[in-house]
């Protein structure tokens, strides 16, 4: 037996994480029996929602002043700081077996009213698919998901947040939730309800008895075992209670012995309180074990005992100091010995404590605290006392682990020899060589950066480290000296900041201003004991349980939207996390149901990835339109969004042109090819900022996932240019074997595969692109799932395109747009081509995601609490890029550099035109370049520029020969207008340079 | 009968036009072209048109048409821009576009004084109008120069160069520069102009 770090923990985890989520109510004399929440909706059985009561005790229940309260599914409010809606419940008395109606709000359909009259009326309009409804003893409206304060029954039902036990099923508009046997409520939601027909039942209906009271034996409560050492008074704290009754007795019947006693009983005030006794062993004792059974009696007759074994041991001598225990070595030298060692206890976790040495043994090798594995056995010595412990010497390691830590277990013998001792703590201020105080009470000096939010939700960790670290291969090539140390220092920069619990936390810690903390936020005074287990995201690490409330600072901010310097025209590259329209509930973004997502040829609710119903999709959709709309980007290249045509993006541009206030974006046309995955890459566009150019491209080569997608655009001043938006091969290693194997080199899995789609990309849709555009300014944006040097960039940046990260953010910081392993590094892209980087005004990333926790992200299941607000925050797993091009426009306006003659018309008579010269003459003193366009606007009705080159802006224009003018040379054009109604002829003209 | 008052203002009119004839000879630009086509071997020939045009923006230009020989007959058409004025005289204006078509009976040599004035001697612009008179057949066809058998180019007074009239011809066309000092009877009428506005200015102080 090892402390249970890492299957031992995770075990009572998942032991418990059905446990915080359910209050432990008193089972409910009245009961929830049945709701109906679909009343007067599209398919509803009744006009009405009802909620129905059921009287399961033998006894008559006034229901005065008491009520049922509901509040959505997640509700109420996102803070959960609203009220639960509140329905009074009518002065009158259940009989028992007696049921109780209660009529709650219509709906708009012209469905019959309720069969049967209702007791009492409320207007609470429940969903028809699932929320949470309570019985509370109070009219009071009450706060928070899971309020117990005055609660009797509380029914969570579909996917909720609050319920007793776990979540009953969820219904539709024609179905009731009922509970099926009205008399059983094990406080399981789950297990107590099932959908079916709504069947309500009211005062007058049929009592159906349950054959009398619910009967709760006594719970008794005892340590099941005391240790005590001979010739010290020992006690320990026991209590038992009674749902249906007050403890009023505690005697010892087991067979007495001299100086075990009973002393100081407290009997239960009310039913369900506690009764109190102290179990106490007197100094003269005898050394040896005696099993004492203490039996708790109460005024119903009934009575429950429970056994302590008492172990009076004589007082082992010391066989090691803890130090010595330690040892200067990565492992004891006492492994697997039995030794007796002493140390004031400095901390105490589920499990087991924390002791340490008094005094330091002057040897910084050695740690001078270890970790005292205890796992059930009660322990009654509290921090600051000085216990004599037994047990055996062991090296854990954790199933993932590459290191051992050395602890006591197998524990005999825990003896308090005296208490009230303090153990100053060690300042460090490195997190190298740990193994050094583990186990040991340290204070940091100096300043901790948070590096890793993901598991503050989950597990209450947060990781620590001095600096904000990078991944190696987002600043070196991989495999280089200079990435080998990067990876050896950050993997000596790291703890763990725990909770002190090894349970999911019911209050998740750590939370500050804004519901949140941040990656980059800074941790100063960190005090507690370095402990070692498994941490979230799998191996196992040094951490920190805090003796101390650790200050975190708030020193990376938000801000309310990225910031990069004018240009004419901006792109944003943004991961939107599985934005599906349908969900894996199978319902979809328009209310309907059996929808499906399509991955290869299969459709399926299950192959839907993002929103599991439409709760969660309009929490989704909101934080990503706040996303977008503070991103404000002309050009959005979307990845993972659903790939069913154009209907996920055409929804999505619609919610943020709603968002915007007018309709400032459409999408760009899907390309031929979306390919099989059930995500792809999109596109959004300002048509006001800019036009399309051709239609969109993509490359449906096999090698690639998910088919890149590229548009050429034009913008205002003409210039033309292409943005490519690309998905790479996740780094995941499902399936990954041979090239596509994680080489150890920190590129992950299936890096062949991405140098594949890269050199596809570069060798093959690139050119393909240019050859399309007749431009080679090409933008390639995009998840790469790749980090900043890694080799399918590498592909790229060799043959010439320039990383814009590395260019405009590296200089004033870290580039990085994700978190992973506590490692920050970039695998979202901004890659120009040797053409269009000159005409790169700016690159920036938006950490409105990285730096933030998933817990507070849409989802409605798996949290402890939830911290969802509608904002740009945590929208995604990954930060936006943005892009601002300043593209050099291909023509200017160089009608100010020249003087203007104007000769004709002539009629040909022959013809029928009219021809005229325009002479320009280069009035400044400089030589001007061509080609020459002379544009005429303003031309009358029906008289027409036969010559026109072209149109430029709806004006036709002619091109002049010629290459350049020096000062005072000209630019003729020679026009031909048609002119049937002999008008006058009139124009304004206007000479450009460059190309339309 | 006689008016003294009518001669008066005419008196006026002839020192006014004497003098812009004589500001048009300081800009050395002939106050008056002689325009010859020669409809020989053309015997198709059925209309004399003139016409006068510019681009918009254009200062004015007015074309005088005057002492019209050879076998004209009436006038086929013409635009807003023209102007008929007594004794066989009309005006073309350069604004827009703007034509002149007499019917004529072919054989023999068409001729007639132009005489060009108005804005273009006196405001800037950098323009050139075109006026030019041809032989048109029965559809209005042209017989030998596809834009005139004779073509004036009127530039407007510009920054850097004078106003300034020139011309070309086809091979049945002529221009000659009329005479460019006053016929005597100008020159009488100017003289006795002159007299008699000293005349009025003695009988006012008398």
């Amino acid at each position: 037996m090892t402390k249970i770090h890492a299957p031992g923990r995770l075990t009572v985890l998942a032991a418990l994480l059905g446990g915080f989520a359910a209050p432990a109510f008193a089972a409910s004399d009245i009961v929830i029996s049945q709701v109906y929440g679909g009343g007067g909706n599209s398919g509803a059985v009744f006009k009405n929602d009802f909620v129905e009561l059921f009287n399961r005790s033998g006894r008559e229940i006034s229901l005065a002043g008491w009520s049922v309260q509901y509040t959505s599914s997640n509700g109420p409010g996102a803070t959960g700081t609203s009220n639960w809606g509140v329905a009074a419940l009518p002065a009158k008395t259940l009989l028992p077996g007696q049921y109780m109606l209660i009529q709650l709000a219509a709906g708009s359909g012209t469905q019959p009213a309720l069969p049967v009259a209702p007791d009492g009326t409320g207007s609470l309009n429940l969903s028809g698919t699932g929320g949470k409804i309570l019985l509370s003893s109070s009219s009071t409206p009450l706060t928070g998901f899971r309020p117990t304060d005055t609660v009797l029954d509380l029914l969570g039902w579909g996917p909720s947040n609050g319920f007793e036990g776990a979540y009953a099923a969820g219904t539709g508009n024609a179905t009731a939730i009922g509970r099926i046997d009205a008399c059983v409520d094990t406080d399981n939601n789950a297990a107590d309800f099932a959908v079916r027909s709504p069947m309500p039942r009211n005062m007058d209906t049929d009592k159906t008895p349950c054959g009398g009271p619910a009967v709760f034996p006594i719970v008794a409560s005892c340590p099941a075992s005391l240790m005590v050492q001979h010739g010290v008074a020992g006690s320990a704290p026991l209590s038992a209670s009674d749902e249906d009754g007050m403890v009023n007795g505690a005697s010892i019947t087991s067979d007495p012995v001299g100086g075990i006693s009973l002393a100081g009983f407290a009997a239960s005030g009310a039913n369900g309180q506690a009764a109190t006794v102290s179990l106490d062993v007197a100094p003269n004792v005898a050394v040896g074990s005696y099993p004492v059974v203490v039996n708790f009696t109460n005024g119903d007759a009934q009575s429950n005992s429970c056994t302590v074994h008492v172990n009076v041991q004589g007082l082992a001598s010391v066989t090691r100091t803890i130090p010595q225990i330690q040892g200067v070595g990565a492992r004891s030298p006492d492994e697997n010995t039995v030794q007796t060692t002493e140390g004031v206890i400095t901390h105490k976790v589920g499990g087991g404590f924390f002791m340490q040495h008094p005094t330091d043994d002057g040897e910084p090798a050695s740690s001078n605290g270890i970790f005292v594995y205890m796992g059930t056995t009660p322990m009654t010595a509290k921090v600051g006392d000085l216990v004599r412990v037994t047990g055996t010497v062991t090296e854990y390691v954790p199933s993932v682990g590459s290191r051992s830590y050395t602890e006591l277990k197998d524990t005999t013998s825990v003896l308090v020899r005296s208490s009230g001792h303090t153990v100053a703590p060690t300042n460090i201020d490195s997190l190298v060589g740990l193994d050094r105080v583990e186990g040991m009470l340290v204070n940091f000096t100096n300043t901790l950066t948070v590096n890793q939010t993901a598991y503050v939700g989950a597990r209450g960790e947060l990781t620590l480290a001095v600096g904000r670290r990078e991944t190696p291969t987002n600043r070196y090539r991989p495999g280089t000296p200079e990435a080998l140390a990067l990876a050896a220092a950050n993997d000596a920069n790291q703890i763990v900041l725990d909770d002190n619990i090894f349970v999911t936390p019911t209050v998740i810690p750590y939370i500050g201003e804004g519901s949140t903390v941040r990656v980059g936020d800074s941790v100063t005074g960190l005090t507690g004991v370095i402990d070692f287990g498994a941490i979230g995201g799998g191996g196992a690490a040094f951490k920190l349980q805090p003796t101390a409330a650790p200050q975190i600072s708030r020193t990376n901010q938000r801000t309310d939207a990225p910031v990069v310097a004018p240009g004419n025209v901006k792109v944003a590259s943004a991961n939107v996390l599985n934005f599906f329209t349908t969900f894996t509930n199978g319902g979809d973004a328009w209310n309907r149901t059996g929808q499906g997502c399509t991955l290869g040829s299969n459709t399926r609710a299950s192959n839907c990835r993002g929103a599991n119903n439409m709760a969660e999709f309009e929490r989704q959709r909101d934080k990503i339109v706040h996303s977008l709309k503070a991103i404000d980007a002309d050009i959005v290249g979307l990845m993972e969004i659903q790939n069913n045509g154009d209907v996920a993006v055409s929804y999505l541009v619609d919610a943020l042109n709603r968002a915007v206030g007018y309709t400032a974006y459409a999408h760009v046309p899907a390309p031929p090819q979306l390919g099989t995955d059930a995500i792809r890459v999109a596109m959004l566009y300002k048509p006001a900022k800019v036009v399309l150019s051709g239609s969109a491209l993509s490359d449906g080569d096999s090698v690639n996932n998910r088919p890149p997608m590229a548009q050429t655009f034009k913008a205002a001043n003409g210039a033309r240019f292409s943005v490519v938006v690309n998905h790479l091969k996740s780094k995941s290693c499902g399936g990954a074997s041979g090239v596509n194997a994680d080489l150890g080199d920190g590129q992950a899995c299936f890096n062949a595969d991405r140098v594949e789609q890269a050199i596809q990309l570069r060798d093959m849709f690139i050119p393909q692109i240019i050859a399309s555009s007749g431009d080679p300014d090409v933008l390639v944006i995009g998840d790469m799932n790749a980090h900043g040097f890694e080799d399918p960039i590498h592909e790229l940046t060799r043959s010439g395109f320039v990383n814009q990260l590395e260019r405009f953010v590296r200089p004033h910081g870290q580039p990085y747009s994700y978190v992973f392993g506590g490692q920050s590094a970039y695998l979202d892209h901004a890659l120009a081509s040797a053409s269009l980087s000159p005409q790169v005004a700016d690159a920036a990333e938006w950490h409105n995601n990285a730096d933030e926790p998933q817990v507070i992200d849409y989802n409605l299941d798996g949290k402890p609490q939830d911290l969802y607000v509608s904002n740009a925050y945590r929208a995604s797993d990954h930060d936006p890029v943005l892009v601002s091009l300043a593209l050099a426009p291909t023509y200017a306006d160089m009608t100010a550099s020249f003087s203007r003659a104007l000769s004709g018309p002539a009629l040909n008579r022959t013809t029928g035109k009219y021809s005229g010269k325009a002479t320009f003459t280069n009035k400044t003193g400089a030589t001007i370049s061509g080609p020459f366009h002379v544009t005429f606007a303003g031309l009358p009705a029906g008289v027409t520029l036969d010559n026109a080159s072209g149109q430029f802006n709806g004006v036709p224009y002619i091109t002049a020969t010629g290459t350049s003018v020096a000062p005072g040379a000209t630019v003729t054009v020679s026009m031909t207008f048609s002119n049937p109604a002999k008008a006058g002829i009139s124009f304004s003209n206007a000479v450009y340079t460059g190309a339309f | 009968m006689f008016n003294i008052q009518t001669l008066l203002r005419q008196a006026i009119l002839a020192l006014v036009l004497c003098g812009a004839s004589l500001a048009a000879q300081a800009d050395v630009i002939p106050s008056s072209f002689r325009v010859t086509l020669n409809s020989a071997g053309l015997p198709d020939a059925t209309f004399l048109d003139m016409s006068f045009a510019s681009f918009g923006g254009a200062a004015e230009a007015t074309a005088n048409v005057s002492n019209l020989q050879g076998a004209f007959g009436a006038v086929d058409s013409s635009t807003d821009g023209v102007a008929s004025l007594p004794d066989g005289v009309f005006t073309i204006s350069n604004q827009g576009t703007n034509y002149l078509t007499f019917n004529i009976t072919p054989g023999g040599s068409f001729s007639f004084d132009v005489a060009f004035n108005g804005a273009f001697l006196t405001e800037i612009g950098n323009f050139t109008s075109f006026f030019s008179a041809a032989l048109l057949d029965s559809g209005y066809m042209p017989l030998v120069g596809e834009y005139g058998d004779a073509i004036f180019s009127i530039n407007q007074l510009g920054e850097t160069g004078a106003a300034a009239i020139s011309f070309e011809t086809s091979a049945i066309g002529a221009v000659a520069p009329a005479t460019q000092v006053p016929e005597p009877s100008e020159l009488l009428l100017m003289l006795t102009g002159l007299a008699l506005v000293g005349a009025m200015a003695r009988r006012r102080q008398a």
